[in-house]
């Protein structure tokens, strides 16, 4: 109860008060309010684990709507993910010392406002919410993108923001059609009111559609790469790692929760091609960049395209489906967020993040060219890292179904991955400038924490299996 | 001491030597002569006990010495110790001769006590493979040259070898030990195979027509002492292991027979009418040596017609090896010695020296050769069918030109100009292979058994062993005086004939693979490879992705995929459910 | 834990721990690194001696660890890996040795000796791997660990060498990858030398020969067999002991060793003839033994020839799988060994020519052998060894794969033993002859002094032992615990089952 309060409560109390101090004072409050907001997901984490069981809050709101939050395991481990990648990028935003956004008065206060979306939309359990916490999400990223002001990145904002709320409307279309058929918005209380009536396969479907637009999913990911690219490098980590995977979260309860009787078998299909073409196209992309964060925004793409196998292989009743695919989701922030710190240093100097740029990085910044090779193979998805047992789950589910179709393209996927992300491991394992002095910075450190947590989540996967065993909708490998 | 140091030593002792050349001091050139008094030892004193049991080595290693390998491997010993005692100068100016010297040697008498095939495959293969940088010791482009040859058709031997072994193995289940091997290839299936690939294999080293090529380019190639126990001693070991692994006893191969006969005719004559083309005295004693060697290889022939004449038969060409042995070690290390500065009695010392195992060669009465020649006969009277006559008097007819070639030998030789240096340990050596020409034969019954016995002296043995000599004689004589007034020369046919022929056939084929195959294959290499860079390239290629993608941007066909995402999804939510 | 389960482990640590701190390690602290390199490849000799006297008492050493629900990370020493544990030991020692003297004053030898003993961990979790997913973790671990090897001098060729090796690896290990999840969704976890594919071989077969082409075609890539070879030639641009581990230990015989594995030990060797799987291997490999000796006569660049020579000479290891008898076994499992110490003394020979010499090409070395005694002769040993000549461990080797295709009633094989041994001799023997024997600058005696001071004892020992060796295991193949002796015991115990 507590804890699940805590998380929420936590960053926010920190966004109200950085938002009234300024100057050193700020910084320290963030930091102290992003380390509070972690610990408590920590111990939220384990009182879930502990009890096996989804932790449930139900309360109404002032304006009399039913609110609800859930800590299931998808929840935790979401919420997981966000403090992991949010505390490390609070830490780089306090000591970087490029472009220092962390000056910028407005970013504390937007980040932990970011943080405490994040976090209640994991959690929340009814439309509503849902709803809101996806117009706080994007209001706070767009912010965030264009918070240095630069004109490049203030039209990638724009785009970012008007995507967003085109996402949020057909969503609230959505949430309208829900109301007037079942006359609540509270997830688990949906079934019974719906069942599997045409209302609530249109509800679904206007529904499904907006999120698709805000993960995004190919073809409507046109706004994210400019956006990803442009953003400050304190912000893109978190953009790249966690929030894009919101709106799939929410896509899973509706799916899953709200409306089990509702989807149906093209549906499913239909997600998981369009998943396949955004592995493909991503992949593609990224292999032409010209822009080191460039190619790393095409690669998510990519990697979000992946995510989507889930519903056509959970529908067909595949448990390792749901855990490959929800292990997909947390797994790839660590690795991702890696990716972006180690992008800082690779590519010294203000504003171009160049590829050449990156020529001879290894003798420079061996630690960051160790950290991304490191993310790298876990994005590829080679043993004994998370991307691996992520990828496994999902091989094991396609053959168990019988979907094999699946197969051929993970594996190619990966090689895609492989060969996109050589393209910055060679020119940083090449010649360079040997003027540059052999240097390792904390960003350096903080790159290779990430990339190390990716390793022990792949050597050490149990926990986190059964955390996700928790409200799964099929029991998975560990429960059996 | 003890039995099985005894036994080892012959192959420990040079090998430990060839290490030991390196030693500083000026005692090790004394190695050359001494590391083959084990095996002389050895092969005197006969078998010091049971072989030991070497388990642990190659693959379960055995050890053997019957009386074919003791009279074999006496006469090596004694030549290589002769030999070693002349070659000591050579050894002094590049110490790297002395360590391959003596590793021929290991593996000259080595494989002549191997038990087994692995053994005597290893032994054979280091004694080749040494022998190598004899050949070669001058670096001269015609030595160079004269290895190549050598090299390639000992390869291409070992080969030959390689699939023999493994197959007469095979059918031997495995066991190696060469009696068994033999029998086992008597009874079985693909007996002719094998055999054919065993007869080939060694018949390399033999140097029997027509793989005889390298015997006239090696021998002027390699110091005087290195072609000494090339001739005398190294191409016994292809008659040694046609004795150890064709099963002559224990089957009976008309057809083989018959082949090695006709071989055996075919070398003998056609290295006499080769050779008396030749200009070089050690040209000319080489294509003596293939006509000889083909004298071996009719015995084996013979040995191989049938029971009745085996054993005989093997008894003969063992002898006719070891006397030809002895005499051409003693010519080769004669005309070595003929251009030695000294008195003119020295040099008619050198000559009449140099008549001795000429002669013998060539069958004089009283000489081995005669010896030999008679066991021939006996042998081949043994033998079944109606062929004996006939190859007896060719036989004969041989020996007449053996008689004219160790004339052309002496033609060759007049006028030779003295530039060497005499040296003591020469002389000595030369001194004890001449003795051994003269002796060492008569004592071959001792050793051979029965089947060679001394002959009870008859005029008509006095006969049957002079007239050829005596016909070549005279023919000789007739040339030399015809050579003296006319001025009529001899073509000369090119030295290693068929080789000369195979090496312009194979420039012919290298150039073809220069000019068509090698092209060929780089082409396909090639295009394998662009292939891959192609695929590859594809991956990285494609601005094409780039365009659309940036197209996919515009707002107008942003909103018209978000519709048609949306109605997709609805049609696939609703129609379904109907 | 007990010792039976420590002795796996630790051998996995003695040069997983000193990756780890040569990370740590500063450059320039250089005496720190080369004694931790030396205590931890020591080590592991020893380590891997007491698990060669274990096993051959019966002992079976295991060691696991929970990766995923139901599938275990094993670490196991039973019959097979044997021979390969020792191997990579052994030679990672020499090799370690090696490259300490070679890279002397080049940069960033930290990281390259943190990957080199990060590549042989690998290797060693590949030996003990107990079952595929184990197996697959170390086989991806040992082609990211050898990536930054292989593109150590970091120049344009280097790291384009680098670039074909990472995808072809990635590649294979991704088809591989599909093959054990495929089993894993059809038989569950199977580990190796547990009997669990027989019974499903009566409705599956069809299923399970899939399977086994498509975990052949993933281990082949890095066999380098014919048509999958690409990379290794490319490859050579790496620095020489990077090179000799390539070649001997890490890499290529990962991909041989898996063949083995699988074909031994996970459908053993009676379902897998029954499914007639042998002798399509046993041909692919001969193939791969002619072409690669093709290719090698073509090059005149030593370190290509000796790739292709590599190519060709692994396949031998294949061949004996193929071969459905003891005997042919027997002489593929020693070959293991046998390839490892030859391969990698010829190429710590071509990196003392051209370290000392600057001879590349074949073409170049005339006089050599006079110029560097010592290198020049544990070439020649090796060399022969390559050819088969007896008494060195390559003649045992092909001796047996001899005998075995005729116990196999497979005679062809015969021809195309005599046929690689023709090409190796045609490719060898004539850089032997240069070297000693053809006339060049070189002096005419052999100057031992002129050698010492080109070359310090660091680059001379290695090829030395492994020559030594190479003549040891032919000479006394008959000797207990020789990899002859070795190799028939596995080989009667793997073939009993």
């Amino acid at each position: 109860m507590t804890s699940l309060l805590a998380v929420v409560a936590a960053p926010a109390a920190g966004a109200a008060a950085t938002a009234l101090v300024r100057g050193r004072g700020q910084r320290g409050l963030g930091l102290a309010a992003g380390v509070a907001t972690a610990v408590a997901a920590v111990m939220l984490a384990w009182r879930v684990g502990a009890a096996g069981e989804p932790l449930t809050v139900r309360g109404t709101t002032p304006l009399g709507t039913d609110l609800v939050a859930t800590a299931d395991g998808l929840a935790v481990a979401m919420v997981l993910a966000a403090s992991a990648v949010g505390l490390v990028g609070a830490l780089f935003a306090a000591l970087e010392s490029e472009d220092r956004p962390g000056a910028s008065p407005a970013y504390w206060p937007l980040w932990l406002l970011l943080w405490t979306a994040l976090h209640a939309l994991f959690l929340a359990g009814d439309l509503f919410g849902l709803y809101l916490m996806l117009e706080l999400l994007s209001i706070t990223g767009a912010a965030l993108v264009s918070l240095k002001g630069e004109p490049r990145a203030l039209v990638a904002s724009a785009r970012y923001y008007y995507a967003e709320l085109v996402a949020s409307l057909t969503f609230l279309l959505g949430l309208a059609l829900v109301w007037g058929q079942a006359g609540t918005l509270v997830l688990d209380a949906l079934p019974a009111e719906l069942g599997d009536s045409g209302a609530g396969r249109l509800a679904l479907g206007v529904l499904t559609a907006g999120l698709l637009l805000k993960v995004p999913l190919v073809p409507l990911h046109f706004w994210l790469p400019p956006a990803h690219w442009l953003a400050p490098s304190a912000v893109s980590p978190i953009l790249s790692a966690v929030v894009v995977k919101s709106a799939f979260t929410v896509l899973l309860r509706l799916w899953f929760v709200a409306l089990p009787a509702a989807p149906t078998a093209q549906a499913a299909l239909l997600l998981g091609v369009l998943g396949a073409a955004a592995v493909v196209w991503g992949s593609l992309n990224a292999l032409r960049a010209p822009h080191l964060k460039l190619l790393i925004a095409h690669s998510t793409v990519a990697q979000l395209g992946l995510l989507f196998l889930l519903p056509p292989l959970v529908l067909a009743g595949a448990g390792q489906g749901w855990t490959g695919g929800v292990l997909q989701a947390v797994g790839h922030a660590l690795p991702k967020a890696a990716l972006l710190l180690a992008a800082v240093v690779l590519t010294p100097g203000r504003g171009s993040d160049d590829l050449a740029a990156t020529a001879g990085a290894a003798a420079r910044r061996p630690v960051a060219v160790f950290a991304f090779g490191l993310a790298a193979v876990s994005l590829v998805g080679l043993p004994p890292t998370v991307g691996f047992v992520a990828k496994w789950y999902l091989l094991l589910a396609s053959l168990e179904t019988g979907q094999w179709w699946w197969v051929p393209l993970i594996v190619v996927g990966s090689l895609l991955t492989a060969a996109y992300l050589m393209r910055v491991l060679s020119r940083a394992l090449g010649p360079g400038d040997p003027a540059q002095p052999r240097t390792v910075g904390p960003v350096d450190l903080l790159a290779l924490v990430l990339a190390l947590g990716a390793l022990a989540l792949g050597l050490w996967p149990g926990p986190l299996l059964e955390l996700l065993e928790v409200g799964a909708p099929l029991p998975g490998p560990g429960g059996g | 001491m003890t039995p099985t140091l005894a036994w080892l030593a012959p192959v420990l002792v040079p090998l430990v030597g060839a290490l030991l050349v390196r030693l500083p001091g000026r005692a090790w050139p004394w190695l050359l002569p001494l590391a083959p008094l084990p095996a002389g030892a050895l092969a005197l004193a006969g078998a010091p006990g049971p072989p030991p049991e070497l388990g642990w080595v190659l693959l379960d290693a055995r050890l053997l010495l019957d009386p074919v390998g003791r009279a074999l491997l006496a006469m090596t010993a004694l030549l290589w110790a002769a030999a070693g005692l002349a070659a000591q100068a050579r050894a002094v100016e590049r110490r790297g001769f002395a360590v391959l010297w003596l590793l021929t040697l290991a593996g000259n008498v080595g494989l002549l006590l191997a038990g087994d095939v692995a053994t005597f495959y290893t032994l054979f293969a280091l004694m080749t493979f040494a022998a190598y940088g004899l050949v070669v010791d001058d670096r001269s482009a015609e030595a160079l040259r004269a290895g190549r040859v050598y090299v390639v058709l000992a390869v291409l031997g070992e080969s030959a070898l390689l699939a023999g072994f493994l197959l007469a193995v095979g059918e031997a289940g495995g066991a190696l030990d060469l009696t068994v091997v033999r029998g086992a290839v008597a009874d079985s299936a693909q007996r002719d195979l094998v055999i054919g690939l065993l007869l080939a294999g060694f018949a390399v080293k033999a140097g029997v027509v027509p793989l005889h090529g390298w015997l006239p380019l090696a021998h002027p190639a390699a110091p005087v002492p290195a072609s000494a126990v090339l001739s005398g001693a190294m191409l016994k070991a292809g008659l040694l292991g046609w004795l150890r692994l064709v099963p002559l006893e224990e089957a009976t191969l008309p057809g083989w027979s018959a082949t090695l006969v006709t071989v055996g005719l075919l070398s003998a004559f056609a290295g006499v009418a080769i050779g008396l083309t030749q200009r070089e005295a050690k040209v000319v004693l080489a294509y003596s040596s293939v006509s000889q060697m083909g004298f071996v290889a009719l015995l084996v022939g013979v040995a191989a017609s049938g029971p009745e004449a085996s054993a005989a038969g093997v008894a003969a060409a063992v002898a006719y090896a070891v006397h030809h042995g002895l005499a051409k070690g003693a010519l080769f290390l004669g005309v070595g010695m003929v251009g030695d500065r000294g008195g003119r009695w020295r040099r008619r010392l050198v000559v009449a020296g140099l008549a001795l195992p000429a002669l013998a060669l060539a069958g004089l009465p009283l000489s081995s050769g005669a010896l030999a020649k008679v066991w021939a006969k006996d042998a081949l009277a043994l033998a079944p069918g109606g062929w004996p006559e006939p190859v007896t008097t060719a036989l004969s007819l041989a020996a007449v030109g053996t008689t004219l070639l160790m004339a052309r030998l002496a033609w060759v030789l007049r006028g030779t100009p003295a530039k060497s240096e005499p040296s003591a340990g020469r002389d000595v050596a030369w001194a004890v292979v001449l003795a051994a020409v003269a002796g060492a034969t008569w004592a071959l019954p001792s050793v051979l058994g029965p089947a060679v016995a001394l002959p009870a002296p008859s005029l008509d043995l006095l006969v049957d062993a002079l007239w050829p000599v005596a016909l070549g004689a005279a023919i000789a004589g007739l040339a030399w005086r015809l050579a003296g007034r006319t001025a009529t020369t001899v073509p000369e046919v090119p030295a290693g004939d068929v080789v000369v022929a195979a090496e312009s056939a194979l420039r012919r084929l290298t150039a073809w693979w220069r000019g068509r195959g090698a092209p060929a294959l780089g082409r396909l290499v090639a295009l394998a490879d662009r292939s891959r860079r192609r695929a590859a390239g594809l991956l990285a290629a494609g601005g094409a992705v780039e365009r659309v993608d940036l197209r996919l941007t515009r707002w107008r066909t942003a909103g018209a995929l978000f519709g048609l995402v949306t109605a997709a999804l609805l049609a696939t939510l609703l129609l379904p459910a109907g | 834990m007990t010792a039976t389960a420590a002795l796996p482990l630790a051998l996995l640590l003695t040069s997983l721990v000193p990756a780890l701190v040569i990370f740590a390690l500063p450059e320039e602290r250089e005496g720190t690194r080369t004694t931790v390199n030396m205590v931890g490849a020591i080590a592991k000799v020893v380590l891997s001696g007491m698990l060669v006297v274990g096993v051959l008492e019966g002992q079976v050493y295991e060691w696991r660890m929970p990766l995923l629900p139901g599938a275990d990370l094993i670490l196991r020493v039973d019959s097979i890996p044997l021979l390969f544990v020792s191997l990579s030991a052994v030679l990672w020692l020499t090799t370690t040795v090696y490259a300490i003297g070679y890279l002397e004053g080049d940069a960033h030898r930290s990281r390259f000796f943190g990957f080199f003993s990060l590549c042989v961990t690998a290797t060693i979790g590949i030996a003990l791997a107990g079952n595929l997913l184990t197996f697959l973790l170390f086989y991806e671990l040992l082609t990211v660990a050898t990536y930054p090897l292989v593109v150590h001098r970091g120049d344009a060729a280097a790291i384009a060498g680098g670039r074909s090796y990472l995808l072809y690896a990635v590649t294979g290990g991704a088809v591989l990858l599909a093959g054990i999840v495929w089993l894993h969704a059809l038989a569950g976890p199977v580990a190796f030398l547990e009997p669990g594919l027989d019974d499903l071989a009566l409705g599956q077969g069809p299923a399970l020969t899939a399977i086994f082409a498509l975990l052949i075609a993933g281990l082949a890539v890095k066999a380098a067999v014919v048509p999958l070879h690409g990379w290794l030639p490319q490859a050579m641009v790496a620095p020489a002991p990077v090179s000799a581990l390539l070649h001997a230990v890490a890499v290529v015989k990962a991909g041989a060793y898996g063949i083995v594995r699988i074909t031994y030990d996970l459908y053993g060797q009676a379902l897998a003839t029954s499914l007639g799987l042998l002798t399509p291997l046993a041909v692919l490999a001969a193939i791969t033994i002619v072409y690669g000796s093709l290719r090698a006569l073509a090059e005149d660049d030593l370190k290509k020839r000796l790739a292709f020579s590599t190519v060709s000479q692994l396949s031998y290891i294949i061949l004996g799988v193929g071969l459905a008898s003891v005997t042919g076994a027997t002489g593929g499992l020693a070959h293991l060994v046998h390839q490892g110490i030859q391969k990698v003394t010829l190429f710590y020979c071509a990196g003392n020519f051209a370290k000392a010499i600057g001879v590349k090409r074949v073409s170049e070395m005339d006089g050599v052998g006079r110029r560097l005694p010592v290198t020049t002769a544990t070439f020649t040993v090796a060399a022969l060894g390559m050819i088969g000549i007896p008494p060195t461990a390559g003649f045992v080797t092909k001796w047996h794969l001899g005998l075995g295709s005729l116990d196999a009633g497979q005679g062809w094989v015969l021809a195309v033993l005599v046929a690689s041994s023709l090409l190796n001799a045609a490719y060898f023997l004539p850089a032997i002859a240069r070297a000693w024997f053809a006339p060049g600058e070189a002096p005419r005696q052999p100057e031992l002094g002129a050698e010492r001071r080109a070359l310090s004892w660091w680059l001379l020992a290695p090829p030395v032992a492994t020559a030594a060796s190479v003549l040891v295991f032919g000479l006394l193949a008959g000797m207990p615990l020789s990899p002859l002796s070795l190799a028939a015991l596995i080989a009667e115990e793997v073939l009993a089952r």
